[in-house]
């Protein structure tokens, strides 16, 4: 049990030092997210996802930049802009900074992380709206762990992971730092898929997305297909929600490395 | 028998015409099926046992109307965004703030 442990922690630990092979700067996914409800699908929002190179004076990072706008039909109805923010290297995915700034139908939140690898700990900053429509700020220090990361990061790292080499069954673990707190977040390989796209026809990696210790993301019920290629593109997610189900179907992708 | 199903149709075909004229007009389609379920069921009273009632062409004139919306938002729907310069303002505006923030970072690799 404990040379299992031992080569499993070792894996991660390779996985999380891994190179970054696969995103490469310009890069531009656009999704569309559905509800689905008994077959019907419903188009709600338009989901991007895209990376683009940041200057410092000292260093150049790799921005991850994923939002959610809602179709202007839906805008009356229960409006979205949401705005999740990346910023790491370009060569280990490592972030340095998250921001996500989430409106959603007048719900205003801001979360900022500022990573400190060297102390592991996280500056974060939340701004909410209050309902008289003024903002308070709650400033906080949180200590990480090694290897966690953000939900962006995360996602990026999914696509960056060696699928190829595994088999049906393995699963794969990251600490994913989320509201001020780490939870685990499981993927977990399912086997491999033909999905028909708007980018074509691709043999897909079924991948089952869980959250140890929720009740709402668990089991097998939320699935990500990323291509079977060196690029391992997310063409399709579907996801339970309480009443029916969600999908995320790709639209364009351009920019890609391979 | 007969008044349950003047409810509940009436109910469904309502509820139809709702979700017709919202962004989730397919969804319209789950009671419009009920509301002509309803409407038949209506038309055997009527003509097996000859009660009448004009509950039943209301029912169907309802429906027929959401119906009519749905298939018409179905065709002519195009989804689109709005206002994306707003949008594009405001992530130029993150990226500019998260540069300040991040010029004492250097990556260590």
């Amino acid at each position: 049990m404990k040379h299992i442990l031992a080569s499993l922690s070792l894996l991660f630990s390779l996985s999380l030092m891994a190179q970054n092979k696969t995103i490469a700067f310009g890069e531009k996914l656009v999704f569309t997210a559905s509800y689905n409800m008994s077959g019907l699908l419903t188009d709600i929002a338009q989901v991007s996802m895209e990376t683009s190179k940041v200057s410092t004076s000292k260093s150049t990072l790799m921005r991850l930049k994923c939002s959610a706008t809602t179709y202007s039909s839906f805008d009356s109805f229960f409006k979205i802009r949401d705005l999740y923010e990346s910023y790491v290297s370009p060569t280990s995915l490592t972030p340095y900074l998250y921001k996500r700034e989430i409106d959603e139908g007048g719900y205003y939140k801001f979360m900022q992380y500022k990573y400190s690898h060297k102390t592991r700990t996280i500056n974060s900053l939340m701004k909410k709206r209050r309902s008289d429509g003024t903002i308070w700020e709650v400033k906080k220090n949180v200590n990480f762990s090694n290897g966690t990361k953000d939900l962006v990061a995360t996602l990026y790292t999914l696509r960056n992971l060696d699928i190829d080499e595994a088999s049906v069954g393995d699963a794969s673990s990251f600490k994913v730092l989320f509201d001020n707190e780490e939870s685990t977040i499981v993927f977990k390989y399912l086997g491999k898929e033909t999905i028909s796209s708007n980018i074509g026809t691709k043999e897909c990696y079924k991948i089952a997305i869980s959250l140890k210790g929720s009740d709402v993301i668990k089991g097998n019920a939320n699935i990500i297909w990323l291509t079977a290629d060196a690029n391992k593109v997310p063409v399709l997610a579907k996801f339970k929600i309480p009443v029916g189900n969600g999908e995320l179907k790709i639209k364009s992708a351009t920019g890609l490395k391979h | 028998m007969k008044k349950v199903l003047v409810i509940l149709g009436f109910i469904a075909a309502i509820f139809a015409v709702v979700l017709a004229v919202t962004p989730l007009f397919k969804l319209a389609l789950f009671p419009a099926i009920l509301s002509v379920l309803c409407g038949l069921g209506l038309l055997y009273f009527v003509r097996k046992k000859g009660i009448k009632t004009k509950a039943t062409q209301y029912i169907f004139l309802l429906t027929i109307i959401a119906l009519a919306f749905t298939v018409y938002k179905s065709i002519f729907y195009k989804a689109e965004i709005a206002d994306t310069q707003e949008q594009e303002v405001r992530e130029e505006k993150s990226e500019e703030e998260a540069i300040e923030l991040l010029e004492d970072i250097e990556i260590d690799e």
